[in-house]
């Protein structure tokens, strides 16, 4: 094969060209991590002040800073959410980490009446009944999960169901590299 | 047939109807800035969906957050702008042309240049023979 050759059967390799650009762009779009998971990461966790159902109070972001936390934002009406649950009380038995929780647009006493039956892992339960903080988010649904570091950033987000193998690779390495940097644990 | 046909096309459009009708608006021109939006975003629940038929959680909270902001005065472009923040392109049917998008835009009028002038080399070698 040589030069000569090559320019003359040049647009025999036109449709196969077109056909590896079409191929590339499909990669792009469905291979790549979902875009808005990527752009969660080290942005601020929102501003936000919601009622915590449990001790009949209003919580703010001010009041969870100042040390690494882990936000789930889950719902009772949410099968996957439901299933889920065992994890978290596995997860909250076995490291003792702070668990905020987030009910989403959900009725708090539906809530509290499966929190009752199935034990509650939360140190926070708050209730974003306007899902107006899961806009600010981003969410797309339940359930999600969010690690912030002392200052209100975000360092990681999960999305969907989380079980104790994922916390245990995932998010524990980051949790203990920030309590032993604290020189803090609970 | 004609009235089979306008029995299916009242019955496809009742979701978005359903879900403008729990809204008041102050104007007529407030319902249609609505109305718009709520055909412009995905639903990221049910991405083949637009918030205004879907049911989801999410999709519901979106409307409810369009209304609010544009019942406080807010434009339907810093509605927009906020939607896009939170969730990018991706959760819009109409995406800003930019460089980001250019493959999404450019892509298909590309395909069909390079499509037409390969069947004109098909055609011209065919009449050759």
């Amino acid at each position: 094969m040589n030069l000569l050759f090559l320019r003359q059967q040049r647009s025999r390799f036109i449709p196969v060209i077109l056909f590896a650009i079409i191929l590339w762009m499909l990669y792009q779009g469905l291979a790549e991590k979902h875009p808005r998971m990527d752009k969660a990461k080290g942005k601020p966790f929102p501003e936000f002040t919601l009622f915590e159902i449990r001790k009949n109070q209003w919580v703010n972001l001010q009041d969870i800073k100042g040390k690494p936390q882990i936000i789930h934002v889950w719902a009772s009406w949410c099968g996957v959410c439901l299933k889920e649950h065992q994890e978290w009380i596995a997860i909250k038995e076995k490291w003792h980490f702070p668990i905020v929780g987030v009910i989403y647009r959900d009725d708090p006493n539906q809530v509290l009446h499966f929190l009752n039956k199935k034990d509650d892992p939360y140190d926070y339960l708050l209730n974003d009944a306007s899902g107006k903080l899961g806009l600010d988010l981003g969410l797309t649904g339940t359930p999600e999960t969010y690690i912030l570091d002392a200052n209100g950033v975000i360092q990681y987000h999960h999305l969907g169901a989380l079980d104790v193998r994922t916390f245990e690779n995932q998010l524990l390495p980051y949790l203990q590299q920030k309590l032993v940097e604290q020189g803090d644990r609970k | 047939m004609k009235k089979i046909a306008l029995i299916l096309l009242l019955i496809l459009s009742m979701p978005l109807f359903a879900a403008t009708q729990l809204y008041q608006f102050e104007n007529p021109e407030q319902q249609r800035q609505f109305d718009m939006l709520l055909k412009e975003f995905r639903c990221v629940t049910c991405p083949n969906q637009n918030i205004g038929d879907s049911m989801a959680p999410v999709a519901t909270a979106m409307r409810e957050e369009i209304y609010r902001r544009l019942q406080h005065g807010e434009s339907p472009a810093v509605i927009r702008d906020y939607l896009l923040t939170q969730y990018g392109d991706y959760v819009s049917y109409k995406p800003i042309v930019k460089k980001q998008t250019w493959g999404l835009w450019l892509g298909p009028v590309i395909i069909l240049l390079f499509g037409l002038v390969f069947w004109l080399r098909v055609v011209h070698r065919g009449k050759v023979k």
